[in-house]
C-alpha cells in the first residue's frame, strides 16, 4: 500500500504504526520526531490502516468537516501546507485552537458544516482532499453538498457513523443509503467498514471526476 | 449576486476587520480567493496569503469561541462604559481650558474641537499657553485613543448583538446592553422597558408621580427618533423599541444576523411617516 505523502510508517514496542512528523500534541509516543497516528483515535487513520485508498501529495489543500479538538487535522497539519478545519462546538473548538496556534497550516473555522455559504467566502474551490468525520445525521448529503470546494481528481474520505444517522435503522441499510447518496455526486472509490478501531462506522473513499 | 471574498473592501492586514469578515461574511459559492487576492496586487504571494489568512481566522474563531461562551458582552459592556467615562473626562477638560483661556485673556473661547482650542491657546500666548500646551497634547492622544477605543467598542457590538447593532447603530446598541446589564438582561425585558431604558431618573419620577411618563430614553439618540417631529417620537419609540427587542432576543437566542429585520424596521418607519397621524 502507498502511503499518502507526509505519513510514514514507525516501529513501535514490536508494532508498526502510522506516524507523521511534529511536535507532539497529545501526549502521543514518538519516534524520532515523528508522532504515532493512532487508528483507534482517529477515523482517518483507520481507513488507512484498513487499506482504503486515501490519496494526496503534499501540495494538497485539505477541508476538514467535523475537526473536533483537532486530532487528526494537527496529523493532516503535519503533512500538508493548508488545513480548513471546520468545527462547530465551542467546547473542542478550544482545544482546537490550540493546536491550530502551534501549527502553521491550520486554518479554523467555528463554523456549521450544514452551511456551506457561511465559509464560502473564506476557502478555496480546489482543495484536493476532503475529509469527514461528522457525528451528526446526514452525513453523506452534508459531503456531496461540498463538491464546489472540490479540484477535479480530488479525493472524498468520508466516515459515516451509523449510529449518528438512526438508532433504530439496521447499519448496514444506513450504510448503504449513504453510499448512494454519496454516489450521486462523487465516483465512491472503496468503502469498507473500520473495525476493530471504530464500532459501526464506515470509512468510504470517493472521487470527483 | 456576485460573491465578495473575505478579504474584500478591507486591508488585509487589519487583523480587526479581517476576522469580523470572515465571522460574518458568506458567499454563495468558494472560488480562487488566493489567485484573485495575489493577482488583484492584495498580497505579494501564497504564503503572504496563507499568512494573512490564518491571523485572521485566529482571530475570528476566538472572537466566536467568546460569542458562544458568553463573555464577550461582559466585555462590551466595560469597554462602553469605559468609551462614555473617557468622552465626558475629555469634554470637561476642553471646557476648562476653553474658560482658562477665555478668564486669562480678554478673548471668548467656547470649547470647540481641540484643534480650534490650540490655536487659541497659541494666539493667547503668554506663561498661560507655554503652562497648557503639553496639556492639550496629552489630550489630543487621549482623544486618538477614545478613536480606537471607540472603534473596538464598535466591531464587538457586531459581535455580541448583530441584529440589534444592525438596527441601533453600534454605541447605541452597546449602551442598551450596558444599561441593562447584559445581552441577556436586555433580552428578557420588555419592549416598554427598553424604550425607556437609560432615562431611569425620569421613569422613577413618574413612579413617584412627580413627572410624566418617559416616552424615551437612550433610544431617543436613534436618528428615527431624533429627526420625527416632536408629536411623533413617542410612538416612532414605542415603534423602534418594538424591533430593537425583536433583534435582541434574535442576538441572545439564536446569535445570526437575520438580514430581513433592517428592511422591517425601515418599512414600519416609512409606514409611521407616510400614515395618518394622532
Ligand atoms: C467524531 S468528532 C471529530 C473527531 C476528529 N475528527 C478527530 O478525529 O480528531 C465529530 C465532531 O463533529 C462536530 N460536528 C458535528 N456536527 C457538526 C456540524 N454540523 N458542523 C461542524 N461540526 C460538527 C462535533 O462537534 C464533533 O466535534
Amino acid at each position: 500500500m502507498t502511503l499518502p505523502a507526509g505519513i510514514e510508517e514507525v516501529t513501535i514496542g514490536g508494532e508498526t504504526r502510522l506516524a507523521t512528523e511534529g511536535p507532539p500534541v497529545y501526549g502521543e509516543p514518538t519516534v524520532d520526531g515523528w508522532r504515532v497516528w493512532g487508528a483507534g483515535r482517529s477515523k482517518l487513520a483507520a481507513m488507512i490502516e484498513v487499506g482504503l485508498p486515501v490519496q494526496f501529495d503534499a501540495a494538497t489543500m485539505a477541508l476538514y468537516l467535523g475537526a473536533g479538538a483537532g486530532t487528526t487535522v494537527s496529523h493532516l497539519a503535519d503533512a500538508l501546507d493548508r488545513v480548513y478545519a471546520v468545527e462547530f462546538a465551542p467546547r473542542p473548538g478550544r482545544r482546537l485552537l490550540t493546536v491550530a496556534k502551534e501549527r502553521e497550516a491550520i486554518i479554523p473555522l467555528l463554523k456549521d458544516a450544514r452551511r456551506p455559504e457561511t465559509y464560502s467566502h473564506v476557502v478555496e474551490s480546489d482543495c484536493g482532499l476532503l475529509v469527514q468525520d461528522l457525528a451528526t445525521v446526514d452525513q453523506a448529503r452534508i459531503a456531496a453538498a461540498h463538491r464546489p470546494f472540490l479540484a477535479d481528481g480530488a479525493t472524498v474520505a468520508v466516515s459515516i457513523k451509523a449510529r449518528s444517522e438512526d438508532v433504530t435503522a439496521e447499519v448496514s441499510s444506513v450504510f448503504e443509503t449513504a453510499l448512494e447518496v454519496l454516489d450521486e455526486t462523487y465516483d465512491v472509490v472503496e468503502h469498507a467498514r473500520l473495525e476493530p478501531y471504530h464500532d459501526d462506522h464506515l470509512g468510504i473513499v470517493a472521487r470527483v471526476d | 449576486m456576485t460573491d465578495r471574498a473575505w478579504y474584500e473592501g478591507i486591508d488585509i492586514e487589519d487583523v480587526e476587520a479581517a476576522s469580523v469578515q470572515i465571522r460574518q461574511g458568506s458567499a454563495t459559492h468558494p472560488h480562487d480567493w488566493e489567485a484573485r487576492a495575489i493577482e488583484q496586487g492584495i498580497v505579494t504571494d501564497a504564503a503572504s496569503y496563507h499568512d494573512r489568512l490564518r491571523d485572521a481566522s485566529l482571530a475570528a474563531f476566538e472572537a466566536d469561541l467568546e460569542a458562544l461562551t458568553g463573555t464577550a458582552d461582559r466585555a462590551l459592556v466595560q469597554l462602553v462604559r469605559t468609551l462614555d467615562a473617557t468622552t465626558a473626562a475629555i469634554l470637561e477638560l476642553r471646557q476648562h481650558i476653553a474658560e482658562a483661556i477665555t478668564e486669562a485673556s480678554t478673548q471668548e473661547v467656547r470649547a470647540g474641537d481641540l484643534d480650534t482650542l490650540t490655536e487659541e491657546l497659541e494666539s493667547a500666548g503668554g506663561v498661560l499657553a507655554t503652562g497648557l500646551a503639553g496639556l492639550l497634547d496629552g489630550l489630543n492622544d487621549l482623544d486618538r485613543e477614545r478613536e480606537q477605543l471607540r472603534s473596538t467598542v464598535e466591531q464587538q457590538a457586531m459581535t455580541v448583538a448583530p441584529n440589534l447593532t444592525q438596527l441601533a447603530g453600534p454605541l447605541l446598541a452597546a449602551r442598551l446592553i450596558a444599561a441593562a446589564g447584559s445581552l441577556e438582561d436586555l433580552a428578557k425585558l420588555p419592549s416598554s422597558t427598553m424604550q425607556v431604558l437609560g432615562a431611569e431618573g425620569a421613569l422613577f419620577a413618574h413612579l413617584r408621580g412627580e413627572a410624566p411618563a418617559p416616552k424615551h430614553g437612550l433610544i431617543f439618540t436613534h436618528p428615527s427618533v431624533r429627526s420625527a417631529p416632536g408629536v411623533d417620537r413617542g410612538r416612532v419609540a414605542r415603534a423602534l423599541a418594538g424591533k430593537l427587542t425583536i433583534a435582541t432576543r434574535i442576538d441572545h437566542y439564536r446569535g445570526e444576523l437575520e438580514p430581513t429585520l433592517e428592511a422591517e424596521l425601515a418599512d414600519r418607519l416609512t409606514e409611521m411617516s407616510g400614515g395618518v397621524r394622532g
